[in-house]
């Protein structure tokens, strides 16, 4: 590839990945962590396959090359090296490590030639009553390219009947029945199973009678998931979102995988129907699909074989039982999930739908949980009349289809529904609660960096920012009038709204700390985000750092920026945290002559976030909450054990202690915090009882 | 006009939620615009500021229609209903009847469409709204207001002579301050977007485009130069809609702009493209439009008086004028003074004794208070009888013959700082009805005014009439009056008069028109 000064995007990616993929082959972790880790691997890689391999595709066919940097043909055959050997590193580390463990300790994928005729026959009656009747044979030929639906395990088989003659026959395996087919077994507590694909190709003659099935192979393909609607000329976005859901199901091929030990006639029959080339093929030493792995991780049961649980803590700021809004009247709240819940977050939605004084609610939706409480709490208010908007955003990617289903049951309870904002994807974590106190208008604001997903709020570390104060509100407003069509964007008083105004000022805010340090002045960035690509940014970045400013990134993902470089960015240190949490929370500093300015943000710092994207930046000032922003901030760059220092290459060197230097890692750091906070608070109700008292008389 | 009440014809829409606030908190204003369609809810408690709830705005091209085509389009027509019924979601939401709104005005350019009825119409139907259109008396007042604010925040500024000027869509005002007050208001058909419809087809780009904007503004700032010939501007504080949402761009808030900068962005800014523009600026496109045209008026108006800086405010235009618009129609009391000074510049313009019109001013004063309880005139009549009282024999320098309708024409006819042209018709009206014939239903003016109307304007003038019969003599004889109801008359006792013979015999002729619609005999008795 040319000599840049940034990294390659796909290749820092890939790295983020190898990093997640370092912790699966910790052998200090508990075994089932390690899978977990590697599941997740396993599942980036399919998004990555989907949305960048995809988008590089359709830019090598098109003709368009990347500006400045290497050209999608040799960016997808860098990409293609580089997971080559990712996929050894995953199928080595699974065969020869985690299996092994795993069987030590009771788990047993097991092959069914190991089985005991017993245990088969408790297999075929578990196939001929629940899952035969799910089965569809799909007939093919060898030169006909077939609609075959994407990231399906699908058993190929070949069939021959009494003349000998060869046939070829598909068999989707249904998602709905799970991975993992459990198997009866003598020994106490041990767990042993099947894959199901095994088991589908061991009875696989009972589809074909009169036929025998010569040969099998389980293969994977990944379609497409660069397909958009086309806004401009959408005339109903919902109805053209589920065409195209249809559409990426059954789009080109990017990614085939199939066993190392597929028999050559039947790759070449699967090879043509999904007319896949030979560089989109991935022949996998083990059980294709690593992100189903997850089921067996998550499986109830053998939690001796997991990390220890750090449930969330309640917030200290909080009192339970008390009215959130009262809470967010005494002052501003700052929670740091997971370690602290995202409970008063729900809460704020679910209060103020059952309150008799909300007048309104508004909320963008991302990406939600299934059996989102939110999402009921919002339809039980607007059933009550309450005027409730959501902006609903049909392009999160690969979570259209729930959005959309969620987005019809809140219209149907009578809720205003936006669908996103043409040509822009709503990306900013806002919702605003307005209620009526004392014969006066009153707005709450949750400003967060993460969805309001009470699944994913347990796993991402993020910041979720509760206020009241009244310019907080205004912005609020102005920017659901804005999303929602009544007004223009008009000028905020506090937030910084991407895409108009959020790359302007960070530019500034960067520009500002390089003139002060030219000046001689102390200047200092720090920022957490999740991925830097955005090149005026890192240009703006190497500027800084040249001027003399001190730059800290904690980058968890995408890093183009070249740390390390003697000309542009000698004192800038790029590091990356990967622990059982993802990390999701963006929070900026800047040193601003000893007055810092502290934002988090629902924006990484990509073009496409800053450019393409309706996304918020929110300035902190309560002084407390700031101080804790920094506080929080800080504490990455003490972590010895599960960061990573990014070089200039795009790889990373873990971190370790230096000799005499205590262990710190950082998200152990903040549950503790958050538990003793917690502790702390349970302590001191417990020395100063507060009586419940009745209710006030409703006045007259 | 004052807020509607629920339950009458501007109360809650059928389906709209009962109102859960205590409305009289919450004052709506709602602006159709040149270029855009605005509204504003204020929260107010007691005599504190008012604390916006709620901006919304959005573009709307009203001002390229009128300009372009004399009339407001139906395309235009619709996109305005529908961004009001947009709003109204919002009132809704904030528990507001949707007709509920305190202020609906539209831009006074509107009445250079020919079918401005029409339009309003379709606005009362679609979204039961009814809208009053800005006159330039209320647009001159909410500039004043502005910049009322301005010189407040800036003592130094009120010592200067201070040159304020608006360039609007249609029509530009200025309005000259000196140590804090006005001393002279004049405007000028030369607007924004009129000057960007007028060139339009030209296609003229960059340098050629400015030439031909200063070249259609000539004849205008000739004017201008020749209306300020004789004075030495110190300040200039420029305003507008597109000048101050491009400001921020420009000029640091609150801060001078040098002309030189200003001159620099004016160039830049002729070589965009309108996608530039809108990006450059952060602007609609509709504004975007109209903003080379009022940046370079407004920068020919800075060279023109040799300034080397300008002012312009650091508050965002539209959201300010609807917070002024809430409080426009209730002249404050250094407004009042404004207006009454413009008639005495009048009056001493037309050479009208000043002393006689003061006396008479004061008599209708006593004369207005005293009768409160059964005109139930406001403090806005009140105004209009002062100043009324001022001007109304201003026709004299014409001809002491028939000078009633001289006064009327020439009122008509002229520039009342603070006064629209419906309460300078009213004003012509008394000053010709202060002698002579009382309002005929066939006089022409009186003729096209409503009911109500007509009984103002018979209440005011009668109440004139009695003043200027008190005043006969011209030499304020009579020093000061007391009155005093009793049953079916009015004792008016006159200080300093031993004999009332010639009061009486003025009252006999012009003590008629108040006898017969106050119902009350008038009783003159000395008090020497």
């Amino acid at each position: 590839m040319p000599k840049s000064p940034y990294i390659n995007r796909e290749l820092s990616w890939l790295e983020f990945n190898q990093r997640v993929l370092n912790e699966a082959l910790r052998d200090d972790l508990p075994v089932l962590e390690r899978l977990k880790f590697l599941a997740i691997t396993g599942s980036n890689l399919d998004e990555f396959f989907q949305v960048r391999v995809g988008s590089l595709q359709l830019q090598q066919r098109s003709g368009r090359g990347s500006r400045g940097g290497a050209g999608p043909a040799q960016q997808l055959a860098a990409i293609r090296k580089r997971v080559l050997h990712l996929v050894e590193d995953q199928y080595a580390l699974l065969n020869e490590m985690l299996l092994p463990a795993l069987a030590e300790k009771g788990i047993h994928p097991t092959a069914l030639k190991e089985l005991t005729a017993r245990q088969r026959d408790q297999l075929a009656r578990v196939f001929a009553e629940n899952i035969f009747p799910l089965l569809t044979p799909l007939a093919v030929s060898e030169d006909q390219v077939s609609a075959i639906p994407g990231l399906r395990l699908i058993l190929a088989c070949r069939v021959v009947d009494e003349s000998g003659t060869p046939r070829f026959v598909l068999l989707p395996i249904p998602e709905s029945l799970g991975r993992r087919v459990p198997v009866a077994d003598e020994e106490e507590g041990a767990c042993r199973f099947v894959l199901i694909e095994d088991l589908v190709a061991a009875h696989a003659d009972e589809l074909f009678p009169g036929e025998n099935v010569t040969a099998t192979a389980c293969f994977r393909a990944t379609r497409n998931g660069d397909i958009a609607v086309q806004e401009e000329d959408a005339i109903d976005l919902a109805g053209e979102m589920e065409e195209v859901l249809t559409a990426r199901r059954f789009s080109d091929t990017v990614r085939l995988e199939m066993p190392k030990s597929c028999p050559r006639d039947l790759a070449r029959v699967i090879q043509q129907v999904c007319a896949a080339a030979e560089a989109d093929i991935y022949r996998c030493p083990g059980p294709l699909a690593l992100s189903s792995l997850m089921e067996i991780a998550l499986m109830p049961g053998f939690d001796d074989l997991r990390a220890e649980d750090w449930p969330a803590q309640p917030s200290p700021a909080i009192e339970p039982g008390a009215s959130i809004f009262s809470a967010i009247n005494q002052g501003d709240i700052l929670l740091h999930h997971p370690y602290e819940s995202f409970e008063p977050v729900i809460r704020l939605v679910e209060e103020a739908a059952s309150d008799p004084d909300t007048l309104a609610i508004k909320q963008v939706l991302y990406r939600t949980a299934k059996n989102s409480r939110i999402i009921d709490a919002l339809i039980r208010a607007a059933e009550k009349g309450i005027h409730v908007t959501v902006l609903v955003e049909l392009k999160a990617r690969f979570d259209e289809a729930r959005n959309l289903d969620r987005a019809e049951e809140l219209q149907r309870a009578g809720a205003q529904i936006v669908y996103g904002v043409k040509g822009l994807k709503t990306h900013a974590k806002i919702c605003l609660v307005v209620r009526r106190e004392e014969g006066r208008l009153k707005r709450y604001v949750h400003l967060g960096t993460g969805n309001y997903n009470e699944a994913t709020s347990r796993l991402y570390t993020d910041i979720s920012f509760l206020t009241c104060r009244a310019d907080y509100g205004s912005d609020a407003s102005l920017f659901f009038n804005a999303l929602t069509g009544r007004s223009k964007l008009l000028r905020f008083h506090r937030l910084v709204p991407a895409p108009t105004e959020m790359k302007r000022r960070l530019l500034e805010l960067i520009a500002s700390e390089t003139e002060r340090a030219e000046q001689g002045e102390e200047a200092r960035i720090v920022a957490k985000i999740n991925s830097l690509q955005d090149e005026e940014i890192i240009d703006a970045l190497y500027k800084a750092a040249r001027a003399g400013v001190r730059v800290q990134l904690n980058v968890r993902g995408i890093c183009c920026l070249k740390p390390d470089d003697a000309k542009r960015s000698k004192s800038i240190e790029v590091i990356s945290v990967v622990d059982r949490f993802l990390e999701h929370a963006r929070i900026l500093y800047f040193h601003h002559g000893g007055d810092p300015q502290v934002f988090i943000s629902s924006a990484d710092w990509m073009s496409r976030n800053l450019e393409r994207r309706i996304e918020l930046m929110t300035p902190i000032e309560d002084p407390a909450a700031k101080r804790r922003l920094i506080r929080i901030l800080e504490a990455y760059f003490q972590d010895n054990i599960q960061a990573s220092r990014l070089l200039a290459d795009g790889t990373s060197q873990r971190l370790a202690p230096k000799k005499g230097e205590p262990a710190f890692r950082v998200q152990q750091a903040f549950y503790d915090e958050a538990r003793k906070a917690a502790k702390a608070r349970d302590h001191e109700r417990a020395t100063s009882f507060e009586p419940h008292r009745p209710a006030a008389e409703p006045q007259a | 006009m004052l807020p509607q009440a629920l339950g009458e014809e501007g109360g809650p829409a059928p389906g709209d939620q009962v109102s859960k606030l205590k409305t009289a908190m919450l004052k709506t204003a709602m602006h159709i615009g040149a270029s855009s369609v605005s509204m504003l809810v204020c929260e107010c408690e007691g005599s504190g500021a008012p604390v916006v709830i709620e901006f919304l705005e959005q573009p709307a091209p009203l001002a390229r229609d009128i300009f372009r085509h004399g009339k407001v389009t139906a395309a235009t027509t619709e996109r305005i209903v529908a961004i009001i019924l947009g709003f109204q979601e919002t009132l809704r939401e904030l528990g507001i009847g949707t007709r509920q709104t305190t202020r609906s005005v539209a831009t006074n350019i509107l009445g250079e469409a020919e079918n401005h009825e029409v339009f309003l119409n379709r606005v009362r139907v679609a979204c039961g709204l009814e809208m009053e259109t800005l006159d330039d008396g209320e647009m001159t007042r909410l500039i004043y207001l502005k910049t009322r604010r301005r010189l407040d925040d800036m003592p130094a500024m009120r010592q200067r002579t201070t040159l304020v000027v608006h360039v609007g869509p249609g029509n530009t005002r200025a309005l000259l301050f000196n140590k804090g007050s006005i001393s002279r208001y004049t405007s000028y058909r030369l607007g924004a977007h009129r000057t960007r419809v007028a060139l339009e087809g030209g296609h003229a780009e960059g340098a050629a485009m400015l030439r031909l904007i200063r070249e259609h503004a000539s004849g205008n700032l000739t004017q201008m130069a020749f209306d300020y010939r004789d004075v030495k501007i110190q300040e200039l504080v420029i305003l507008g809609y597109e000048l101050q949402l491009a400001a921020p761009f420009f000029s640091k808030a609150g801060s001078e702009c040098q002309v030189k900068t200003l001159r620099e962005i004016v160039t830049s800014s002729a070589d965009l493209d309108e996608n530039q523009m809108v990006r450059r600026f952060q602007l609609d496109y509709h504004t975007a439009d109209a903003l080379l045209p009022a940046l370079e008026i407004n920068l020919a108006i800075a060279e023109l008086f040799g300034l080397k800086h300008v002012r312009v405010p650091a508050s965002p235009y539209e959201q300010g004028l609807l917070q002024d618009l809430l409080v426009s129609h209730e002249l404050t009391r250094s407004l009042e003074e404004e207006v009454v000074r413009s008639a005495k510049i009048l009056a001493a313009r037309y050479q009208s004794d000043p002393k006689h019109g003061e006396h008479v001013a004061a008599m209708c004063a006593e004369l207005f208070d005293a009768m409160a309880d059964v005109h139930r005139l406001d403090a806005h009549d009140a105004l209009l009888l002062r100043v009324a009282a001022i001007v109304h024999e201003c026709g004299t320098f014409i001809s002491p013959r028939a000078h009633h309708k001289h006064s009327q024409y020439i009122i008509l006819n002229s520039e009342i700082f603070g006064l629209g042209h419906a309460d300078v018709t009213i004003i012509g009206l008394l000053a010709r009805y202060h002698r002579h014939s009382g309002p005929k239903p066939d006089h022409p003016d009186y003729s096209e005014l409503t009911t109500g109307e007509r009984l103002r304007v018979c209440k005011l003038a009668s109440l004139l009439r009695v003043a200027d019969a008190l005043e006969r003599t011209h030499d304020r004889r009579v020093r000061a009056i007391r009155v005093e109801r009793q049953g079916h008359q009015l004792h008016i006792r006159l200080k300093g008069v031993a004999d009332a013979a010639v009061e009486r015999l003025a009252m006999r002729s012009k003590g008629d028109l108040f006898e017969s619609v106050f119902g009350l005999e008038i009783i003159l008795h000395e008090e020497a």
